[in-house]
């Protein structure tokens, strides 16, 4: 990675076309000005990140990875888990507290779309 | 059974005539046109779905589908936020709270009007196990039916981070 020291005022230049200044320094901030022709996409690094996990994101979405999903995280009536309430695996029964309260063992019915 | 979300209580539309929406692995769902949610922006990736709606399932609680309503193919799983981490910290910036229509220099409570949620990727060929995007959630104002994705930009949030912690899925596996 190249590193380079700026001050405030001070620019650099990307290619051909490019243009970034140092607009103002303000704690641990940095306004950026940027120059550059309307064909070069500017974006903040989270965004393109977000962009592609959702993508990938969208793409995981189907009835097999869905059942596979419940099923990964429902804990059946007759394991190990119920039975023990002090064992080592009560702890899957406490972990995803959703909102209201209500626990993801109530998805123990373990559902098939299909 | 299928409810679409009306607030925060599933809501089943039973009447004829409704508009129709194929989702992506759940059949046709009926809804009212004002139980879908507008996403004026879109999501990065998919910026020309603007209205959406929420699909809950008893049997797959907590998790909710985010189902586009133009566009079959555009479904996301979602699970809300506390679900997953019950000491988030949401942090709308000023823009976010104008665009959710939310009163501004004020941060707003997740509850009974605001959902947050993070977007689930299933596990699959691409991802080896699940894991949930808790740097970009969906945080929907229900009152006014509006929602957006917003990036927590100085969090240090992750955006892959699995949904169940690696030394959870041992103890999971041993349950089987």
């Amino acid at each position: 990675m190249l590193v380079m020291r700026r001050r405030a005022g001070e620019s650099l230049l990307v290619g051909a076309g490019v243009e970034i200044e140092i607009l103002e320094i303000t704690g641990t901030r940095v306004k950026l000005g940027i120059l550059a022709p309307d064909s070069v996409l500017i974006q903040r690094k989270e965004t393109q990140l977000t962009r592609d996990e959702n993508i990938i994101a969208a793409r995981s979405v189907r009835q097999r990875s869905i059942s596979t999903l419940l099923d990964k995280l429902a804990v059946p009536p007759d394991a190990p888990a119920n039975k023990e309430p002090n064992g080592p695996n009560q702890v899957a029964s406490e972990m995803y507290l959703a909102v209201g309260g209500k626990n993801i063992r109530t998805a123990q019915a373990r559902p098939r779309y299909e | 059974m299928w409810g679409t979300i009306h607030g925060f209580g599933p809501q089943i539309a039973i009447a004829l005539g409704m508009p129709r929406i194929h989702t992506k692995c759940f059949g046709q769902v009926e809804y009212s046109s004002g139980e879908s949610f507008q996403f004026p922006n879109g999501v990065p990736g998919f910026e020309d779905e603007h209205a959406f709606v929420l699909l809950e399932r008893p049997a797959a609680h907590p998790f909710l589908f985010l189902q586009s309503v133009s566009n079959a193919k555009v479904c996301f799983i979602l699970l809300p936020v506390l679900a997953a981490d019950p000491r988030y910290k949401l942090r709308l910036a000023d823009e976010d709270l104008a665009a959710l229509r939310l009163p501004a220099g004020r941060q707003p409570r997740m509850g009974k009007d605001l959902l947050c949620a993070v977007l689930v990727c299933a596990a699959g060929e691409e991802r080896p196990e699940p894991t949930i995007n808790l740097l970009a959630p969906i945080v929907v104002n229900l009152k006014h039916r509006i929602g957006i994705q917003a990036i927590q930009t100085q969090s240090g949030y992750p955006y892959r981070q699995p949904l169940v912690p690696p030394n959870r899925q041992e103890e999971l596996a041993a349950c089987w």
